[in-house]
């Protein structure tokens, strides 16, 4: 079966979306083709598979655009060279899962500010957005700027929600001028999932636990906007000087703090310039776990769905930890396709396989882990450096940069259903 | 239980003679990563240390099938046996076994291990010198790159796109300052202005107007100060650049208001002290120290208050230590030797290294005498710079030179590279790593390893690793400053170009 | 009295008894010093006394540890009082709250950087992998030793994983390897696998000084080690293990002990490869730097080749061969490696196995053979290492006389004695490479040479202490030459006396 020249290797089709099944007999398929050729047979097996429906649904059908696994590993190039480089015999049946292709993100919206666009933050109903210009700025998803929020008097360097109902939201802000004081040009901030504690991690190489909690004192300076009722606090207000204290300081760090996150209620996870990972554990208040890398961390995401730890660092590459195991590899998988620093980056909130990633090489990338080499898809809208990504909601992806603009990229896609669209927007695009 | 008995072991616990069990997971984890940094800050104990010589390495005579004429004779063997164990030669007899299944357990296994840990421990060390040294061992090995870890690097495969650009200058970068903890750099050029930038995403911070072009620039190093200074042309000027902490930077202004005036006592001519007008003031510009002639650098002594300033031009008094607090200045030599290029504090001893065109003298500030005279063989000295441990000082010249000294060697050279085809403008060491840099009119970078052994008896390791290329050259002139980010392995540079690079 | 004390003063100072200050001694790695001049120091008598430095004195004084072994010697006679009380409440107190000590920032002073603790490596294995092989007896814990042995493997392990092996040797007092970290020889020595017998002139309590701070510096040059390979620290291999043919007859702790220990399955390395490519620099290709350029060059191609040498062989052990030597040497040079699965866990194939290229056999009578398949002894995996090439397996078939096994540590010097072997080795390599290299310098014009009666005359008007080097070096001189003679003319006998014995036969 394994003639090296002729090339024939059998290969069953299977899938875990019930209706693009086909038949589980295994087909002989030349072992020169890619993912291309593959599609066209599947799209062939489906239409045949159902000649009953109408003419038009089947032409519809065509449309499919399918990625092919191989072992849990996207199929980039022919078969041949994949099957070779995994090492995966040609001799007995090769299985080969296939997946709806991922829709194309596709530029949605652009939000102009004035300045840089550091940090986003996004709740179901509105978006948030850190600026260099010391503000914050809230908007809605029609792209118009609700509210702004100018009680820095430096760059904001982080926002982060953290209480969402129906008309009041909370969120903080943190800034060079080192609001949430205390800490020195607080870097970045991170709320538990509980909503009543915060995280700040800071160049002076610390990590504090703050409380969350709208205590009397804070809230009396909670300032009503008429427009949108929308509750602010400031934590370092200096005219009525209500400084508050943290519940906890967490330090280990050698160096910077550049990357904070809950893991859960008691658990914080933390980054810095030190190449470490730190893994605190807030109940004893002790550095847990560390993992070392060898460069310097920009951002860190954490995905509950495959309990991995993603980074970015300073040289363009892309790594994926394992907080709890202790053995084997430290370094999970690398993903390397950036050529600039790697700013930020973020889980998918719905898949445990999808992440973005945004780069100073003003490229935000879209990744699968089961497809080590390529990204799926790039996005090079940015006219200069990406500060910030983010992914919370699951049909959008949000991308902030030095070019002052913060682009919402749609990825709901539908597969082929927008795919007209799509097509509408490359070849606007280009003209 | 009797209540005396309670009240006995109450007093125990609050004195803490009963200690309640100790939390096994609060505890250290066993082992972990305790060389994470090229860090060598903790010293070794003393410089007499000696490490333990190795063990001699076995010859052919030890295998268990040797060459036949390792064989000893009976009448060897017999003699072997007669003398005493302490005389013999060689503490085993050769032996050939027909194969290795045959080769029984060496019983002085243990006790030569044994006899090692006593010689580790109880056996005084002395130098001895070697009589005849086998040239072989004097060519350098050289090691693999991957060893070599970490330097900066311009990748090949990202087309000049993994570093930074910090841009905003409208004229040549002439200097450039880097924070302690590495979060700001300050760069000063042509153009007039001093600028600072965050290191971390390239964005010009803030922008201080000089009204002329800034020649040099040192950020204090002391953490706890946020000050800098600055030379604009004959000024010397003390800035407050007032990033980060405020608290720091509030307690930095009271530190300077601080000062008494002490009356005439320790004025020293040909320098001005005076602080800065209003409307400077409000730039961050605190003291102005003003010179008679152009001042062409500037540098901090290590704790951040004495800070030195170099004024080619000005003959017998061309070298000025200034006191910040005390706000006095005092021009340390009499005599000038020589047109003056550089001065240099002593990272951690009270010496002042002064560069003329060919020469470096090292002076000791304390006791006010010459302490060694180190012959460069270049032709003009441009820079200088010191290793973190003060024993070792590299040189560039505008001849193409880059010389390394070893002040324990020798007051020659102990390796010249003259890797650069222009002449060299800046030489930097890292605080940290073993690495040090020379920056060129030829546009280029050139980083180098360079490591220093605690063992006396090696010698420092130098290779040149990488050629960090990316700024242009314009009109002659290069790149013309470089220096190391203070934790990390990188490396910014300031070119004529008007663009600073960090190369990570 | 200069910088340096007695002995005697500095326990008085320190308030310690003898045996705690050795102890101390070895874990911060203090020793004597010899003064340059003992009459002055010791008052005109020149009877041998130990002279230490007044600041290593002060180093031991300021040492945590110091403290702990008082404590520890407080808990001591508080839990013999507390057991003659018949106190078990108290005695279980005190226990639970034994001092314990660290001795990390011992280790981070001794070695402020890692290639410190790499260039220091050398007595720390070789001790380890002794205690590692010793029986349990009242003074040797049973912990101690499968730390010993755990801490070892770990590091063969890394030594697999990262292919630095560079030499190895079949002495008779054991079997020496040497492998290269971080551009660092390491060498060790590791005994043949019998039990050892403690002797009894032995004092073990020094020796398990020296394994306690050894213990803690493998452990943490592991730890880097790793960490410079994106493993995680402590490996873990049993999990795996278990799930492909579950072994049911020890607990699993042993049981991953034992699979760790068989060095037969590779850690999970996931090469990261950085942009580490070093700049070429143009360099005088007449200087030095050229020629040292030029050789590392062909230094690196070299070891390149030898990383890869046994990748093409598949080899089985048989019984009699010692097993964990051999798959460690095996494994470092990326060959397979398997043996009867009833020797030992850890075996990947079997003997029935047809893609066997090589089996390593130690006794001249066979029972099957596969045809398929060389069957050599194990010195020739030794030699092929050292020579950095397979070598004809013909003259390592089981049963004939072995070529001598040469050390692969000795380099020679001029003057020194070469033995014939070793010199067809050399020629070989030198036509190897490149041949333009072939012009060896001759020294010592004879113009230059001193007559014998201007030398005799320079002799006499030398200062007493060079004359008196200058006569130790003239001596063994002298002596090197007397026994290169020596060596030669017993190897000319024995090569003499093989030609006649063949003559005969062939009569």
């Amino acid at each position: 079966m394994a003639d090296e020249e002729s090339g024939y290797v059998q290969a069953r089709f299977t899938t875990k979306q019930k209706r693009y099944a086909v038949p589980e007999t295994p087909f002989s398929v030349p072992v020169k083709v890619g993912s291309q050729e593959l599609n066209e047979l599947i799209s062939s097996l489906l239409s045949s598979n159902e000649s009953e429906v109408s003419e038009s649904e089947a032409e519809n059908e065509r449309k499919f655009q399918f990625d092919f696994l191989i072992d849990g590993i996207y199929l980039q190039e022919t078969l041949d060279k994949h099957l070779r480089l995994y090492n995966i015999s040609t001799e007995s049946v090769v299985e080969i899962e296939y997946v709806e292709k991922h829709p194309t993100p596709r530029p949605d919206n652009c939000l102009l500010h004035d300045d840089w666009v550091s940090s986003i933050a996004v709740c179901k109903k509105c978006i948030l957005s850190g600026s260099y210009d010391g503000n914050a700025y809230m908007w809605d998803f029609n792209g118009t700027c609700v509210l702004t929020f100018d009680e820095h008097t430096a760059p904001v360097k982080s926002v982060c929600w953290i209480n969402v109902d129906d008309d009041v939201g909370v969120f903080i802000s943190s800034s060079q001028d080192q609001s949430i004081r205390l800490t020195e040009s607080v870097d970045t901030v991170a709320v538990d999932s509980s909503k009543t504690k915060f995280c700040s991690g800071s160049w002076d190489k610390t990590l504090k636990i703050w409380s969350a909690v709208a205590d009397p004192s804070a809230s009396d300076e909670a300032e009503d906007d008429g427009k949108a009722k929308k509750k602010q606090k400031t934590l370092s207000n200096k005219r009525k000087a209500t400084t508050r204290t943290p519940l906890m300081t967490l330090s280990g760090h050698v160096e910077a703090v550049s990357s904070v996150l809950w893991i859960d209620q008691s658990t914080v996870c933390s980054a810095g310039w030190d190449h470490t990972i730190r893994i605190w554990d807030l109940s004893a208040g002790v550095n847990k776990q560390t993992l070392n890398g060898s460069k310097v961390f920009c951002d860190i995401s954490y995905s509950p769905l495959s309990r991995l730890v993603v980074s970015g660092s300073t040289d363009r590459h892309v790594r994926l930890w394992d907080p709890r195991t202790t053995d084997g590899a430290v370094v999970k998988n690398t993903l390397t396709s950036h050529q600039g620093w790697v700013s930020s980056v973020a889980w998918s909130p719905s898949s445990e396989f999808e992440l973005i990633s945004g780069s100073y090489d003003m490229t935000v990338k879209l990744w699968d882990t089961r497809s080590l080499n390529a990204p799926l898809f790039t996005m090079t809208e940015h006219q200069d450096k990406v500060m910030s990504v983010n992914w919370t909601l699951q049909t959008s992806i949000l991308s902030g940069g030095a070019d002052n603009q913060l682009i919402i990229y749609d990825i709901s896609g539908g597969g082929w259903r927008t795919r007209d669209s799509d097509m509408e927007y490359q070849s606007a695009d280009t003209t | 239980m009797g209540t005396q008995r309670v009240m006995k072991i109450v007093r125990a616990i609050r004195n803490g003679w009963i200690k309640p069990k100790k939390d096994e997971k609060a505890d250290k984890p066993r082992y972990y990563l305790i060389w994470d940094k090229e860090d060598d800050q903790t010293k070794p104990r003393h410089n007499m240390h000696i490490p333990a010589p190795k063990m001699k390495l076995p010859g052919h005579e030890e295998s268990y099938n040797p060459p036949p004429e390792y064989l000893p004779t009976e009448e060897e063997i017999a003699a072997w046996e007669a003398m005493d164990p302490d005389d013999r030669s060689q503490n085993f007899l050769p032996k050939k076994y027909s194969s290795l299944r045959l080769v029984p357990a060496y019983n002085k296994f243990i006790q030569e291990r044994f006899e090692r840990c006593l010689d580790l421990y109880l056996c005084p060390r002395q130098r001895k010198m070697r009589v005849k040294v086998n040239p072989e061992d004097l060519l350098p090995k050289l090691p693999r790159p991957k060893d070599l870890q970490p330097f900066p690097v311009n990748g090949i495969y990202c087309k000049n796109k993994l570093f930074m650009v910090y841009k905003g200058h409208t004229g040549a970068v002439r200097c450039l300052a880097v924070d302690p903890l590495g979060q700001w750099i300050a760069s000063g050029g042509d153009d007039k202005v001093v600028k600072f930038w965050e290191v971390c995403t390239g964005r010009c911070i803030k922008t201080l107007q000089c009204g002329g072009a800034v020649h040099s620039i040192a950020w204090n190093p002391n953490p706890s100060l946020t000050l800098l200074a600055i030379v604009v042309e004959h000024k010397a000027v003390i800035v407050n650049h007032s990033l980060g902490d405020k608290l720091l930077c509030a307690a930095t202004d009271e530190l300077i208001e601080s000062y008494t005036p002490q009356g005439e006592a320790g004025k020293e001519s040909g320098v001005q002290w005076s602080v800065a007008n209003e409307e400077d003031y409000k730039n961050g510009e605190r003291l102005v120290i003003k010179h008679n002639k152009v001042i062409s650098q500037i540098t901090w002594h290590g704790k951040g208050d004495y800070f030195a300033s170099v004024v080619p031009q000005g003959g017998n008094k061309s070298v000025f230590i200034h006191q910040m607090t005390k706000r006095r200045s005092q021009c340390p030599f009499k005599k000038a030797k020589g047109l003056i290029q550089r001065v240099l504090f002593h990272p951690t001893r009270p010496f002042l290294f002064v560069a003329t065109q060919r020469f470096i003298r090292v002076y000791n500030l304390t006791k006010q005498e010459l302490t060694k005279k180190l012959v460069s063989n270049a032709k003009w000295i441009s820079s200088m710079a010191v290793h973190p441990k003060g024993d070792n000082l590299i040189v560039g010249s505008y001849d193409r030179r880059l010389c390394w000294f070893d002040m324990d060697l020798s007051t020659k050279p102990y390796r010249t590279l003259r890797s650069h085809k222009k002449a060299l403008r800046q030489v930097t060491f890292h605080r940290h790593y073993p690495l040090f840099a020379s920056a060129s009119d030829d546009g280029t970078v050139i980083v180098c390893h360079g490591r220093i052994f605690n063992d006396l008896m090696q010698n420092p390791l130098i290779v040149p690793v990488k050629v960090l290329k990316g700024h242009k050259v314009q009109g002659e002139l290069g790149v013309l400053d470089c220096q190391f980010h203070p934790s990390q392995p990188w490396i910014f540079t300031a070119g004529a170009d008007h663009l600073i690079r960090l190369y990570t | 009295m200069g910088n340096k004390r007695k002995r005697n003063q500095a326990l008085k100072k320190l308030q310690l008894s003898l045996p705690d200050f050795r102890r101390l001694c070895i874990l911060k790695g203090v020793y004597p010093v010899e003064p340059k001049n003992k009459k002055k120091v010791n008052k005109g008598s020149t009877a041998n006394k130990t002279y230490y430095y007044i600041k290593d004195i002060q180093y031991l004084a300021h040492e945590p540890v110091l403290n702990k072994f008082r404590e520890f010697k407080v808990f001591l006679r508080k839990l013999k009082k507390a057991i003659a009380k018949e106190e078990p409440g108290t005695a279980q107190r005190l226990e639970d709250n034994k001092p314990v000590y660290r001795l990390d920032h011992i280790l981070k002073e001794r070695f402020p950087t890692f290639i410190d603790a790499v260039r220091d490596l050398d007595d720390a294995l070789s001790m380890l992998v002794l205690f590692s092989t010793m029986p349990q007896t009242d003074k040797i814990q049973a912990d101690v030793v499968k730390q010993c042995k755990r801490l070892s493997v770990e590091f063969q392990h890394y030594i697999i994983a990262s292919k630095s092996l560079r030499k190895v040797f079949l002495s008779i007092k054991g079997v020496y390897f040497q492998a290269e970290i971080h551009d660092q020889p390491v060498t060790w020595i590791v005994p043949y696998q019998f039990c050892q017998e403690p002797p009894s002139d032995v004092d073990f309590r020094v020796m398990l000084t020296f394994v306690e701070f050894y213990t803690t510096m493998i452990g943490f040059v592991n730890f880097k080690l790793y960490n410079t390979l994106n493993l995680n620290y402590p490996p873990k291999l049993a999990g795996e293990y278990n799930n492909a043919n579950s072994v049911g007859y020890c607990e699993e702790s042993e049981l991953e002990d034992e699979v760790l220990s068989a060095l037969n399955q590779n850690l999970a390395v996931t090469v990261q490869d950085d942009d580490v490519e070093v700049d070429e620099f143009p360099v005088d290709p007449d200087s030095e730097d050229a020629k040292a350029q030029e050789a590392s060059k062909k230094e690196l191609q070299e070891m390149e080749k030898l990383k890869t040498l046994f990748s093409d062989c598949k080899v089985f052990l048989s019984r009699e061969v010692p097993r964990e030597i051999l798959v460690f040497v095996i494994r470092c040079f990326g060959g397979e490696v398997s043996w009867h699965s009833t020797d030992a866990i850890g075996a990947t194939f079997d003997e029935s196995c047809e893609s066997i290229t090589h089996q390593i056999v130690d006794r001249p009578v066979q029972g099957h053979r596969y045809l398929s398949r060389y069957y050599v002894q194990p010195q020739w995996l030794f030699d092929c290492v050292n020579r950095c090439k397979l070598l004809p397996v013909e003259d390592y078939f089981p049963g004939v006389e072995l070529p001598p096994h040469l050390s692969p540590f000795v380099q020679e010097e001029e003057g020194d004695y070469v033995p014939p072997e070793r010199q067809a080795m050399l020629e070989e390599q030198r036509e190897e490479g490149t041949d333009s290299e072939m012009e060896e310098e001759e020294e010592g014009t004879p113009g230059e040479e001193l007559s014998k009666e201007e030398k005799n005359l320079a002799i006499m008007a030398m200062k007493k202490k060079d004359k008196r080097l200058y006569d130790r070096i003239m001596h063994s001189k002298k002596k090197k030459r007397s026994e290169v003679r020596k060596l030669e003319t017993k190897r000319k006998a024995y090569d003499e006396a093989q030609s006649k014995k063949k003559q005969k036969m062939t009569r």
